[in-house]
């Protein structure tokens, strides 16, 4: 028994010896064969689903638009272009669009593509189990959907509204394929998907990549590319350690990361770039919970006492854009005679004092009938040191005209919960639009359960909101669009702060990149359109 | 002996019950729910379409019968399904097992492989050199935060010279190839080097101290003799038990290193799930590396009792 001890010791050494091994698994099935041209992109976690419309996020959408075509989609500047539906009709009585489809679209497998798929795609995503909220919400109000013909379907609404057309960019499903699952989600379709778009589903593994290859037969063109591999990194530092060694060709990043590729060794292989995103960071200031920002001079003294200009130039590295309103000022949305307010810390005070708030006691601080204009600041954990920074640069904007602030910063999950309660004074956070319909934000039918947490309630906007949504004709939308800008610059719910732009980083070789406001890779042409350069060997 | 183990085994299953229904209570007290979309766009959930989805996934039972049913499910092998991707609880794990279990095993296998020459050198002259380089050494590597040190490894190894994979597993199998191991195992390696070696190097000491060695000094055995033939032998005991509790705090630490090499492992899926409130893979997970410690402290104990006769038959 003396040996004991020993013989144990060695068990435990050769298991782990056994443990450690290397395994022989079957050939890297990512390496692509030689003299293949291939773009690696990225995406930031595994789809919930490869069934194309379950559960979809921005994920699952970079992924879906490449393997189906929707009957519509955004072309670079967000206008509805032609895809599948090669034209549509809305009618007269103002309730139903009649979309006429393309002949001669076949699926990957060979099959016409026909109004019957589209049929089927939309009862599935309409089902709840199917939990789609890109674009399942938008067709709530669709009553009716026929398709007298094999390239007509007519889609009838019990109210439409003039932003439509943009639930159709939903990505078309083959029924006789999908048709087949008794679970859409996690079926045989979802394992190897199918569609009509201009690339083929290759293979896809967990955790690591999604691979694509061209469409020879796209009715479009064939992709000057031979193979998109979807890499999936959750960790922007390491995606950005990818981009270095070539293991990624294009991504986005934060400012910061940005910067730093700009001064490395590798920065003369990459094209430095940027462009507009429409989202901007915001300020929601609660009218209802507070004695202080009920008073629409309160809200524009806060706005007043901050410099971004300087906060653009010397923090967030010049990438970002001053909002006058939530309508993104590089969108073709904004009107051009509203202008943001400037930093006047002396008109803030000013302001201050003609509601009543004035620092009697001289403690630095400003009250109003014995209330002091002390208030909290509800800000999302992020894992970008800018929005610390922000946070920061408004406590002390505000400490400098006489109000005292406390910020309390919640990991999201938190932080939803608390402003779906309406249980904060001033509530930062972003906001991304890809359309001018801002019903949601600011109307009062939205104040019990929708997004107007700021509890705003205001009929002129009311009006104007039902005007933008509902006014079909293009001129006359843009006016209405333009009246909303300027009411809603006078009373100031939601502060537009910043409209950061996305830092983009690509490999110089790669031609054809042309990024819109949702991103590199979500719009008609994205990848599509992507080439090497001549002799270049990714 | 066997009654041992047996009793052992029974306190830590009624442990790992605890700890899950700890997990659970833990999420539900959490702010947020598994439904809530992770994206800011403004769509938000009409309230007929979230009553359906609670009902789909069993939020609209009671906690307590929800929490049974999990539990009636794990009495028949059922882990249940994931609300994320709705996919078997149990393929998920399993699918991620191998890349954590390797992980762990060659890093305990290196940081004692390490600890012990380095602990023995230390004790052969306390108050040496060697015994206070290594002190400074260990402590400094210890001292070192394991993201910023995966970031260098990572930069220098992977982008500057280019010998070692920069992230993922490198298989189509859940399995990691050797390359793609080599920085994740250094990075979960290089901390417990300090507290093992001191470890070793006090226990050496100790067990140097005691009338049988001094007996051998007094035979003239040279330090280093004394340390092979009678220091290790005692040192044996207390060294196994720290190895045993060595693996929960490995775990632990693999969570960062597998969200860093970005390796499919169970650590980065806990990351994952506690983000997205997907409560059936938190369960799991929790169940599973809380099985993997409570496995390594009886193992620790079951060597110590088979090392040690009166631990043995007491």
């Amino acid at each position: 028994m003396k040996q004991d001890p020993r013989r144990c010791l060695a068990l435990v050494f050769v298991c782990l010896l056994a443990a450690c091994a290397p395994a022989e698994g079957p050939p890297d099935a990512g390496t692509a064969a030689a003299g293949e041209r291939v773009v690696r992109m990225h995406i930031t976690q595994d789809p919930a689903s490869l069934s194309l419309i379950g559960k979809t996020d921005l994920n699952a959408e970079v992924v879906g638009i490449r393997l189906t075509d929707a009957l519509v989609q955004y072309d670079e500047k967000l206008v509805i272009r032609p895809l599948l539906a090669k034209s549509w009709e809305f009618s007269k009585s103002g309730r139903s669009i009649t979309f006429k489809l393309r002949e001669n679209v076949r699926w990957h497998d060979g099959e016409p593509v026909t109004s019957a798929d589209v049929l089927f795609t939309i009862d599935k995503l309409r089902e709840p189990e199917t939990e789609n909220r890109t674009w399942a919400p938008d067709l709530r109000k669709l009553e009716k959907l026929e398709a007298p013909d094999e390239h007509t379907v007519v889609a009838t609404y019990s109210e439409l509204k003039a932003d439509a057309l943009e639930a159709w960019r939903t990505p078309i499903l083959p029924a006789h394929v999908a048709g087949r699952d008794e679970d859409l989600f996690n079926g045989e379709f979802a394992r190897q998907p199918i569609g009509c778009g201009p690339f083929k589903f290759v293979h896809y593994i967990r955790g690591q990549e999604i691979v694509l290859e061209a469409n020879d037969d796209y009715w479009g063109g064939r992709p000057e590319i031979d193979r998109l591999e979807i890499k999936i990194f959750s960790d922007q530092q390491t995606a950005y350690q990818a981009l270095m060694t070539g293991d990624l060709h294009i991504m986005v990043m934060s400012a910061n990361l940005w910067q730093q590729a700009r001064e490395s060794e590798h920065a003369e292989r990459f094209e430095l770039t940027s462009y507009k995103r429409y989202s901007a960071w915001t300020l929601g200031w609660n009218q209802k919970n507070n004695p202080f920002f009920g008073d629409a001079r309160v809200r524009r003294a806060m706005v007043l006492a901050l410099d971004r200009e300087s906060f653009i130039e010397n923090v967030a590295n010049g990438m970002a854009h001053i909002g006058a309103t939530t309508f993104p000022p590089s969108s073709a949305w904004a009107a051009p005679d509203v202008e943001p307010y400037g930093y006047d810390p002396d008109e803030a005070r000013h302001l201050l004092s003609a509601a009543g708030w004035v620092d009697a006691d001289g403690d630095g601080v400003r009250e109003r009938d014995g209330q002091r204009l002390a208030f909290t600041l509800l800000v999302p954990v992020s894992t970008q040191q800018l929005t610390q920074w922000m946070a920061d640069w408004q406590q002390q904007s505000w400490a400098a005209i006489g109000a005292e602030v406390t910020i309390i910063q919640l990991e999201w999950q938190a932080f939803r919960e608390r402003r779906k309660e309406r249980d904060f004074h001033v509530v930062a956070q972003t906001f991304h639009f890809t359309d001018p319909d801002m019903y949601v934000l600011y109307h009062s039918s939205e104040m019990e359960s929708g997004y107007n947490f700021w509890s705003n309630d205001d009929p002129e906007i009311d009006r104007l909101l039902d005007a933008v949504r509902y006014t079909f004709d293009p001129d006359q939308r843009l006016a209405e669009m333009h009246r909303l800008q300027r009411r809603l610059h006078e009373q100031e719910p939601v502060t537009a702060l910043f409209f950061f732009d996305a830092p983009l980083i690509y490999d110089k070789r790669l031609q054809g990149v042309r990024p819109s406001p949702l991103g590199y890779a979500n719009t008609i042409n994205g990848p599509r359109a992507w080439r090497w350069a001549e002799e270049a060997s990714p | 002996m066997l009654r041992r183990v047996a009793i052992r085994m029974a306190t830590g299953a009624l442990t790992l019950l605890l700890v899950t229904l700890l997990v659970f209570g833990l999420i539900q007290l959490a702010p947020g729910s598994p439904l809530a979309t992770s994206d800011d766009g403004l769509t938000p959930l009409s309230s007929a379409d979230r009553e359906a989805l609670e009902a789909y996934y069993g939020f609209d039972q009671p906690l307590g019968v929800q929490y049974a049913s999990w539990l009636g499910k794990l009495a028949r092998g059922d882990l249940g399904t994931s609300i994320r991707d709705r996919r078997p609880v149990l393929d998920k794990i399993a699918e991620r097992l191998p890349v954590t279990l390797s992980l762990n095993a060659l890093a305990l296998f290196f940081i004692v492989g390490l600890s012990v020459p380095i602990g023995a050198a230390a004790a052969l002259n306390p108050g040496s050199i060697a015994d206070r380089w290594s002190a400074t050494a260990t402590y400094l590597l210890y001292a070192i935060p394991v993201f910023w040190a995966a970031l260098l490894l990572q930069r220098l190894f992977a982008v500057r010279l280019g010998w070692l994979p920069l992230y993922g597993s490198g298989g189509v199998t859940g399995i990691p190839r050797v390359a793609n191991m080599v920085l994740p195992v250094v990075c979960l390696t290089y901390g417990g080097l300090a507290y093992v070696s001191r470890f070793v190097r006090t226990n050496l000491i100790e067990s140097t101290r005691m009338e049988t060695v001094l007996s051998a000094r007094a035979r003239g055995l040279t330090r280093f003799a004394i340390l092979v033939r009678h220091g290790f032998r005692l040192a044996a005991v207390p060294m196994l038990t720290l190895a045993g509790f060595l693996i929960p705090a490995l775990f632990a630490g693999s969570v960062i290193v597998e969200t860093i090499f970005q390796l499919p492992g169970l650590g980065w899926l806990f990351i994952e799930a506690a983000y997205q409130r997907d409560i059936p893979v938190l369960l799991g997970v929790t169940l599973i590396s809380g099985a993997a410690a409570l496995a390594g402290i009886l193992f620790a104990d079951v060597t110590y009792a088979l090392a040690d006769p009166r631990v043995r038959r007491g």
